[in-house]
């Protein structure tokens, strides 16, 4: 059986208060709008239980196909200061991958420093983790480019 | 609020075909024979399971020092005789000591079958560490083994 693991790290400075940012990064409405992993791509969340030991389910990838079933178990929620998860990638009924999160977020000014660490096992290759890696890379990207247009619309209210 | 990713494995050669391996994991009164074996001075309190993809385990382990540890895990994911992946959580009495997520896999071989444990562990705030997780799988693995093989000469 192939297993290949890995492991990375994020740091971003954001420009919203931990409480705020908490919400963006949990709240499904909020996660639909920045978790897709690069441009053409759509997130859509099935079922939501933000709750600890609670579970999500989304779909994940091209709009046209989002064949990609990603399931969230929640396992620490430490309001707005950290977040432990995984989620596990399946395609048609088999995994393909499962990864361990967190998240931790902390006050830096009038914004937050937030950390993200992501463990990846693969069973499909060593590709894997380097594309998780990608995703997580476009993801906090778009999550950067979401926060600037919430600030907009706040500053217009 | 500290972070400390580890990633480690166990691995086990066992004279037991990969049916009574696999048998070991998923059905939960043998698992509880192993997984629950009371030794060096730990005994374990009840043990409830449902070891299909999408149940899970919880049961509390005491040391010879009165202190206590609840395991609960989450099955992700079985493929049959081959591969089960999982999710788990430990808790002292003061709350998460640490989440892991776990690949068994399950590999015939020549005169037996190969266990390879994978575990990638987050410790939260210094509750736990590599140092005793790993001795600590490594029991537990010896209790399959010694399960298994005993099965097997029955």
């Amino acid at each position: 059986m192939t297993l290949n693991t890995g492991h990375f790290e994020f740091k971003r400075s954001l420009a919203l208060p931990p409480e705020r940012l908490w919400e963006v990064l949990t709240d499904p409405r909020h996660r639909e709008n920045w978790g897709a992993p690069e441009e053409g791509m759509v997130l859509t969340v099935e079922t939501a239980d933000l709750s600890e030991g609670g579970q999500d389910r989304h779909r994940c990838g091209p709009a046209e196909a989002p064949d990609f079933v990603v399931d969230t178990r929640w396992y620490r929620l430490e309001a707005p200061h950290r977040a432990v998860f995984t989620e596990t990638v399946i395609v048609g009924d088999e995994a393909v991958a499962t990864s361990l999160v967190t998240y931790a977020l902390g006050a830096a000014g009038r914004g937050t420093a937030l950390e993200v660490g992501v463990a990846v096992s693969s069973f499909v290759g060593p590709e894997a983790a380097s594309e998780f890696h990608a995703g997580w890379e476009g993801g906090l990207a778009n999550l950067d480019a979401y926060l600037a247009k919430l600030d907009a619309t706040a500053g217009a209210a | 609020m500290e972070q400390d990713f580890q990633t480690f494995e166990v691995v086990r050669d066992i004279a037991a075909d990969p049916a009574t391996v696999f048998r070991l994991w998923t059905d939960a009164d043998l698992k509880e024979r192993w997984f629950c074996a009371d030794a060096n001075g730990w005994r374990h309190g009840p043990y409830r399971a449902d070891l299909r993809a999408g149940g899970g385990e919880t049961v509390t382990f005491t040391n010879g020092d009165g202190e206590s540890f609840t395991y609960h895990s989450h099955i992700f994911h079985i493929r049959d005789r081959a591969r089960l992946v999982y999710g788990y959580v430990m808790e002292s009495d003061e709350g998460p000591i640490s989440v892991s997520q776990a690949t068994v896999a399950i590999e015939g071989r020549s005169g037996g079958t190969r266990v390879r444990y994978t575990e990638q562990a987050v410790f939260l705030d210094g509750g736990d560490s590599l140092a005793t997780r790993v001795p600590g799988c490594e029991d537990v693995m010896n209790h399959l083994k010694a399960a298994a093989e005993d099965m097997e000469d029955a």
